[in-house]
């Protein structure tokens, strides 16, 4: 592995530490998402922070965490994009894929060869 | 209009984890000159002072997206004719046809192989510039 390798390796490990903390950032803008008075401010802070952290998993080789975030983001994107009112069931339906997002984050996998 | 050696990247990207593999991808890996700016606000403020080569702009952003930063960034006259690149996950047909008329000269798909990146930015410059 060439010294680009190992410093992109080293920040994709930085990334793996920092990733609890961001999940508590994203449960906690979830539970922003979630009250009776939620709307578009909420939705859209939930919304990109799941959508930043896609990008990272993916662009590190974390194909697994970030196939599972983007679900989120496609069952957002109607809400998203104005097509549609968000609703409480499709909010809801969030939750378990959230709970599996955070399971995998406990010890998320690195595709091999990803560089 | 743009010519010759692409050199100074400017890089618009909101997330931090982006903005630093992509450094180290655009710099270390394929040697170019680059600023990063973390919202389309600060492009505006930095761009004629770093008179970039090209733009290269995340399309998702917190408040001004890609498309209206580069709408924005096309009022700078120093900057006005600079070429840019959009990078997003949405790279549907359509959706790209979409940035091509926004004044994008090509769509870079995310997430990104930081070690290719550099040689994908390099080749879309050749294909429409030469050099």
């Amino acid at each position: 592995m060439g010294d680009e390798s190992n410093a992109l390796q080293k920040i994709a490990d930085d990334f793996v530490k920092l990733l609890p903390g961001r999940m508590q950032e994203i449960d906690a803008a979830y539970a922003d998402l979630c009250v009776p008075a939620a709307a578009q401010p909420e939705l859209d802070d939930f919304y990109h922070k799941v959508h930043n952290l896609t990008g990272s998993s993916g662009t590190f080789g974390f194909n697994q965490f970030s196939d599972i975030a983007r679900r989120i983001l496609k069952l957002l994107e109607p809400a998203m994009n104005g097509e549609v009112e968000l609703d409480v069931n499709t909010v809801k339906s969030v939750s378990p894929i959230l709970e599996e997002l955070n399971a995998e984050a406990l010890a998320p996998k690195q595709t091999e060869g990803w560089l | 209009m743009a010519d010759g050696t692409l050199n100074k990247i400017l890089y618009v990207e909101d997330e931090p984890d982006i903005q630093e593999v992509a450094r180290m991808a655009l710099e270390l890996v394929g040697g170019f000159t680059v600023e990063i700016c973390s919202s389309g606000e600060e492009a505006l403020a930095k761009a004629a002072e770093f008179d970039p080569d090209l733009f290269l702009l995340d399309v998702m952003m917190p408040g001004m997206d890609g498309p209206t930063t580069l709408g924005e960034l096309r009022k700078i006259e120093a900057v006005a004719a600079k070429p840019a690149i959009f990078m997003t996950a949405k790279v549907q047909p359509h959706e790209v046809a979409e940035y091509r008329e926004l004044g994008a000269i090509d769509v870079i798909p995310k997430p990104f192989d930081p070690m290719s990146l550099s040689a994908n930015i390099q080749e879309i410059w050749s294909t429409n510039f030469g050099g």
